[in-house]
């Protein structure tokens, strides 16, 4: 069985808690063997045979207080790595955050010091720490990346940074940590690892406005989301602006999932997605619209734009 | 004491000899009745919760799965984890003491016997009124710890929620009362020679676990009052809007949760402490430093709170602070598993079904410490938090630890209560299936937590190895399920059936086997000389050279003296979350100076004050016999009291007309809250010195036991005068200081 | 300055400290009739811990520049150096340790008994932390020694108590424990709230003098904001100070114990 995420570290962080974990997980299976070893030989050794009562000992203060010391030991070696491991595996940030996550119900609202703004999806360069403000927009929510590190609580009234690095490009898959509702099983985030280049041509097509399209199509499904009631909750702008209680979809096209990562984003999926969102995701804050099958088609047709 | 008040209790006993019939049993006072009543409530609560954990189980056996929806799993789990806490654990370790505390310290009943009844009767209350939640709309679905602002009106609109708060300060009520009772118990009515370290462990730790709950419990009940007057009156104390801090929620949530996890483990502790050695034929190995080590357990209980929230980002040095805490306590918890293998040493161990749980125990117990071990190194826990592995770790604490040692005590005990042995070979297959379907269920979330897979989520993505390890967990629970049946079986069976006990089936050495099995309703014909702390067992080796010694005479005290301290503990703490509160909210603030009268207040508040010296000088005059000075300082006092509230009164009505709400500000929400409970405990005060009045009036104060009804009323009255001390200290003059 | 030599070099000479050590040994000296017995070695160690608390760079650094180390030195003032002079005080003659009397009276004269010590107790930690207070130490000499002999005395008057030199008049252990655990709540609470709160305690170190030049040091290398510096010296009094009244709690435990076996010892004499 190949066991993942944290026994498999992708960053610094990570690694120094790995390794953490790693030296408590060796000192507890030796003291957890101390102790199957002698309850053990206890039961094979002193069955009751018959015969007199054993010897009526009442205890003994050496061996209690030695046995009290050795744990105190023991644990200080535990507390000592600790120490060290707080600080190395999770450094103050020293400057303000150069994205910022906010924690909505049920999914991610990303924002980059340049501006650009995404969602459930967070693109990082490889080799480069980042550092994340993490914030919630309702209920504590938790930002949770395993192979890259700490988790840390969104909390409401409260803004808190911690590090984001990964050493090799990749998808890395967290979740939302903290129970928030209904939908916490499905708030789920990627972080894209990529290379510096690549990292810096996504920021840049982030950046730009949203794709206008010549498909009569998908110009109806355009027509259809300024119309309908969408823009009150989603954002088609390019420029952050725009209803944000519900993921910006300039580039929705880009990403890799929808829904926070409960169903691939495809154009079938999508489809589904907008026919019966509360079917997917029970209880979100989709409204099922009631979209005809050929206003659904639009849609899809212009959300598949949206590079 | 015993022999002072034997007239009375044979009285009492033999109207519970003549007791009948089921309403006997909902009118009963009798201790051991109480006791079984606790523990067949929880057999139902348990059948609930574990009808619960295998819809969990069902819903997450493979990804995606749609057997719930999400809102149906969410209340599920929320009242799985309730339930199982306060409605099951919690009341069975009750029923256990109210059952065995008094016979093994060889008193007749509890201290307060009608208490005791007040206190189980609040316990079906209370799992009622979380369950009726059900038919109101929904039951709460916003977990166990019901974090703000989640449990917040916007986020949790259904009543689910509130019927939680209500559910949990009754049951809240009626943990604290029967602590009190415990405490007084264990200290008023131990039969002679029984000094404290010679009372049985189970007593000892019982007794420590009452204290813990007689200080921790208070302290929900003050979050839970703010999250209701939060919630019902629109107050801000746990919403970040209106300047409420969502934080503070979990500090008084988990000051009060950490010491609820050593309520929920020691008395297993001591059960395991009374089992181990009975089947190892030895006595248990260094006693004291079980016994100490308990108390440092409780102690440090209180001061390890915060590692529940490393993961809120409290800061490296906090969350340091904490750590070091963490792996402190651990100390005195893992010493003693090295005494209960130490006791086993050299001894004739018997491996009857209560030894297989208590040593199988020792197995369990340990992994969970040592998964707790790993969560109090910070980072650790920063990565392992709210996954499974935290699942696993508190299964293992409340399952391998706290239910293993119950399942031990039971089949112990069960001879005593019902006077039939239990059924060893249902009970070998009971032990085999417990321990094999215990494991495979959480053994297995060690890894899900290591792979990632976030708690309190009703379904997940199909990622390598998830849905395997699931499915295994899955089957796991059905196989405890399964030995949960045969355990009631087994139990069903046996009371019919099984074979008869006879007083001492085990040889065991401590005073419940002095007795008949079941005991009569006054529990001893004579409860046998303690000269040690196995008092069977100096009888039946009477050349060990103690049956000569004398009986130590032990330290008498008043049981409503005791009792009352005991309640002033608790209310103190309530206070000092309230009062902590207000600090919190108002400490850069002069909101207070602005809107309230320190002189007019202070006026009154020196009539509250001289009310303490005049019920003083009350209780000279009837300790000197003199009844009228008696009567007209008591109608003093309570003049006194009655000029104290209609200051406040006309206080609140000033506020109330100028616009200023329990809502209006956070300086007017922990105001109004924490003056208002203390008025309310004046005007409770007023009425118990009114019943007092009232029976010095028909002349009945002058036998022992309504005087010292009437000191404890006046200690009371003195707590809450000295409260306001505080509360006019902090609210009214620190702001024109 | 490096860690090294903040170590070294920051050290300082103060008379009136000499002088009450001196005067504090001397005073015992003569009491005990200018006998040496092995109870001298506590009083030494407390002379010993109370130098320390003010010539080392504890007292350096306690003198406006860090609020920890301040802390530090208030807790070793209060919760150290007292427990050891009482423990020297202890008489060893059994003259004085006459048995209680009837526990109900020693019950109804305890109350008297400990109110005042335990507000004592607890006042040496509140007062001379209201930040009024906490300013005037730090800016006049004279209310600094002010502040360092009554927090000594407060210190002794809470344990009086507990270790006092007469056992006949201490506490019965469970009492004790009682004290110790509300003495213990009332100053956790202080230090939560030390810790936790954002209005400075102490002014004087937010703006520290630097005449040793160890603010880089003490603000960059080890990374004390005057934050951070609050924290630590709430946490100090909170979990170190809650775990020095825990040990004692134990240590009563320890003493109720040993009573109650030398109880029935007698009882198995007397038969």
């Amino acid at each position: 069985m190949v066991l993942g995420t944290l026994l498999d570290p992708r960053s610094p962080g990570a690694r120094v808690i790995a390794d953490l974990f790693g030296d408590t997980l060796i000192v507890c299976f030796i003291i957890f063997g101390v102790v199957v070893a002698l309850v053990t030989t206890a039961i094979l050794r002193f069955r009751d045979k018959g015969g007199d009562p054993p010897a009526q000992n009442e205890g003994n203060k050496r061996l209690e207080i030695a046995w009290t010391l050795a744990p105190v030991l023991v644990l200080l070696g535990i507390f000592y790595l600790t120490v060290k491991a707080v600080s190395a595996s999770d450094p103050v940030p020293d400057r303000a955050p150069d994205l910022t996550v906010i924690a909505h119900q049920w999914w991610w609202e990303v924002h980059y010091k340049s501006g650009a703004v995404t969602a459930n999806e967070i693109h990082i360069p490889t080799g480069t720490a980042l550092v994340v403000g993490v914030e919630s927009a309702d209920v504590i929510h938790d930002f949770w990346v395993p192979e890259l590190g700490r988790k840390i609580d969104a909390i409401p009234g409260r803004s808190a940074s911690i590090w984001l690095q990964a050493d090799a490009p990749g998808t890395y898959i967290g979740a939302c940590a903290e129970y928030c509702g209904v939908q916490h099983a499905w708030m789920r985030i990627q972080v894209v690892a990529e290379s510096p280049e690549e990292f810096a041509a996504w920021e840049k097509r982030t950046l730009a406005a949203a794709a206008t399209s010549s498909a009569p199509d998908a110009q109806r499904g355009a027509h259809l989301f300024t119309q309908m009631t969408c823009v009150k909750c989603h954002a088609i702008t390019g420029n952050g602006e725009g209803a944000n209680a519900a993921p910006d979809l300039t580039h929705f096209a880009d990403r890799k999932t929808l829904g926070a990562g409960v169903r691939k984003n495809s154009p079938e999926e999508l489809a589904r997605w907008l026919k019966s969102p509360q079917d997917i995701k029970p209880g979100c804050h989709m409204p099922d619209v009631q979209l005809t099958d050929p206003q659904i088609a639009d849609f899809v047709a212009y959300f598949e734009t949206l590079r | 004491m015993t022999t002072a008040t034997t007239p009375h209790a044979s009285e009492a006993a033999h109207e519970h000899a003549e007791e009948k019939g089921p309403f006997s049993w909902v009118a009963t006072v009798d201790h051991k009745r109480i006791g079984i009543l606790y523990l067949l409530t929880s057999i139902v609560f348990f059948a609930i919760g574990g009808i619960e954990a295998l819809l969990i189980r069902i819903q997450l056996a493979h990804p995606e799965s749609h057997f719930l929806d999400p809102e149906t799993f969410n209340q599920i789990f929320t009242m799985h984890g309730t339930t199982m806490i306060f409605l099951v654990v919690m009341p069975t370790l009750v029923g256990f003491a109210n059952y065995f505390v008094p016979l093994m310290i060889g008193a007749r009943d509890m201290a307060f016997p009608r208490l005791n009844a007040m206190s189980y009767w609040l316990f079906p209350l209370g799992g009622a009124l979380l369950h009726f939640s059900l038919f109101a709309g929904g039951a709460p679905s916003a977990g166990w710890f019901s974090y703000a602002p989640l449990a917040e009106t916007p986020f949790s609109s259904n009543t689910g929620t509130d019927y939680w708060v209500l559910a949990l300060l009754v049951l809240g009520i009626g943990s604290v009362a029967g602590a009190i009772n415990i405490i007084a118990t264990v200290i008023t009515l131990r039969a002679p020679g029984m000094t404290i370290r010679r009372v049985p462990l189970f007593v000892w730790m019982t007794f420590i676990t009452a204290i813990l709950i007689v200080l921790a419990l208070p302290v929900l009940n003050g979050a839970l009052v703010m999250l209701l007057i939060d919630r019902q009156l629109d107050a801000h104390f746990f919403q970040a809007h209106g300047g409420g801090s969502v934080i503070l929620w979990q500090h008084y949530f988990w000051t009060f949760g950490h010491p609820e996890v050593y309520i929920l483990a020691l008395p297993a502790f001591g059960m395991i402490s009374e089992v181990i050695p009975v089947f190892s034929r030895k006595p248990i190995f260094g006693y004291e430093f079980v016994a100490g080590s308990t108390v440092a357990i409780a102690v440090l209980s209180f001061g390890v709170w915060a590692h529940h929230m490393f993961a809120a980002g409290l800061g490296h040095r906090a969350d340091l602070a904490f750590s070091a805490g963490t792996m402190l306590i651990a100390v005195p918890t893992g010493v003693k598993i090295f005494n209960w293998i130490a006791t086993m040493w050299g001894g004739k161990l018997r491996f009857t079904t209560s030894m297989c749980f208590a040593v199988a125990f020792l197995i369990e117990f340990v992994i969970g410490g040592l998964s707790g071990i790993t969560f109090a190194a910070a980072p650790v826990d920063w990565q392992m938090t709210d996954t499974y592995y935290v699942v696993a770790h508190f299964h293992y604490v409340a399952l391998g630890g706290t239910l293993f040692g119950i399942l031990a005590a039971t089949y112990y005990w069960f001879p005593k209560m019902s006077g039939k042995l239990l059924d060893e070979r249902l009970g070998k297959l009971n032990f085999w299936t417990m321990v094999i379907g215990f494991n495979m269920t959480f053994f297995v979330q060690h890894f899900l937590g290591i792979l990632g897979m976030p708690r309190r989520v009703y379904t997940y993505p199909d990622l390598p190895n998830w849905g395997t390890l699931n499915m295994v967990s899955t089957i796991g629970a059905f196989v405890m399920g399964f030995s949960v049946l045969l355990f009631l079986v087994n139990i069903a069976k046996s009371v019919r059936n099984g074979k008869p006990a006879g007083d001492n089936p085990w040889d065991a050495w401590t005073l419940e086997w002095a007795t008949t099995s079941p005991p009569h309703p006054h529990n001893f014909e004579k409860v046998p000389p303690v000269r040690g702390r196995r008092p069977l067992w100096d009888l039946a080796n009477p050349g060990k050279n103690k049956v000569k010694t004398k009986i130590v005479e032990i330290a008498t005290y008043d049981k409503a003296i005791v009792g009352v301290w005991a309640f002033i503990a608790s209310e103190a703490m309530f206070f000092i979350v309230l009062i902590l509160t207000f600090v919190y909210f108002n400490l850069s603030t002069k909101a207070a100076a602005a809107h309230l009268d320190v002189k007019t207040t202070g006026m009154f508040s020196i009539c509250l004050f001289a009310s303490s010296f005049t019920l003083h000088r009350s209780e000279k005059a009837l300790a000197a016999g003199n009844e009228s000075g008696f009567r007209n300082w008591l109608i003093f006092t309570i003049l006194l009291g009655a000029i104290f509230m209609f200051g406040q009164a006309s206080e609140y009505q000033k506020l109330f007309t100028s616009g200023l709400n329990v809502n209006t500000s956070l300086f007017t929400s922990t105001f109004f809250t924490l003056t208002g409970f203390h008025g309310l405990h004046v005007t409770l005060g007023l009425v118990a010195l009114g019943v007092i009045l009232w029976l010095g009036l028909a002349g009945d104060l002058k036998g022992r036991r309504h005087s010292s009804a009437f000191k404890a009323i006046g200690l009371y009255w003195h707590f809450v005068d000295v409260v306001w001390i505080a509360v006019f200290g902090i609210v009214y003059v620190r702001n024109i200081l | 300055m490096t860690t090294g030599e903040l170590l070294l070099t920051a050290w300082q000479s103060d008379a009136f400290v000499y002088a009450v050590a001196g005067a504090g040994v001397v005073a015992y000296a003569a009491r005990m009739q200018w006998k040496l017995t092995r109870r001298a070695l506590w009083l030494v160690l407390a002379a010993v811990v109370f130098l320390l608390a003010f010539v080392s760079p504890i007292g350096v650094l306690a003198r406006g520049y860090l609020f920890s180390a301040h802390m530090l030195q208030h807790l070793l003032l209060v919760l150290v150096i007292p427990p050891l002079v009482l423990s020297a005080l202890r008489t060893g003659s059994k003259e004085a340790d006459v048995a209680p009397g009837a526990p109900g009276a020693a019950a109804a004269s305890g109350a008297r008994r400990f109110m005042l010590p335990w507000l004592a107790g607890v006042s040496a930690m509140w007062l001379w932390h209201a930040p009024t207070l906490c300013d005037a130490a730090s800016n006049s000499i004279g209310v600094q020694r002010l502040q360092t002999v009554s927090l000594l005395v407060m210190g002794c008057a809470f344990f009086w108590p507990i270790v006092g030199p007469r056992s006949a008049r201490r506490l019965p252990p469970f009492g004790a424990m009682l004290y110790l655990f509300a003495a213990c709540v009332a100053c956790t609470l202080l230090g939560i709230l030390v810790t936790f709160s954002p209005v400075e305690v102490c002014s004087i170190y937010a703006h520290p003098v630097d005449g040793l030049g160890a603010m880089p040091l003490l603000r960059d290398g080890w990374g004390l904001t005057p934050k951070a510096d609050q924290e630590i010296g709430g946490l100090l009094m909170w979990v170190p100070g809650c775990f020095a009244y825990a040990g004692g709690m134990l240590a009563m435990f320890a003493r109720y114990h040993r009573e109650e076996a030398a109880d029935e010892l007698a009882a198995k004499e007397a038969a």
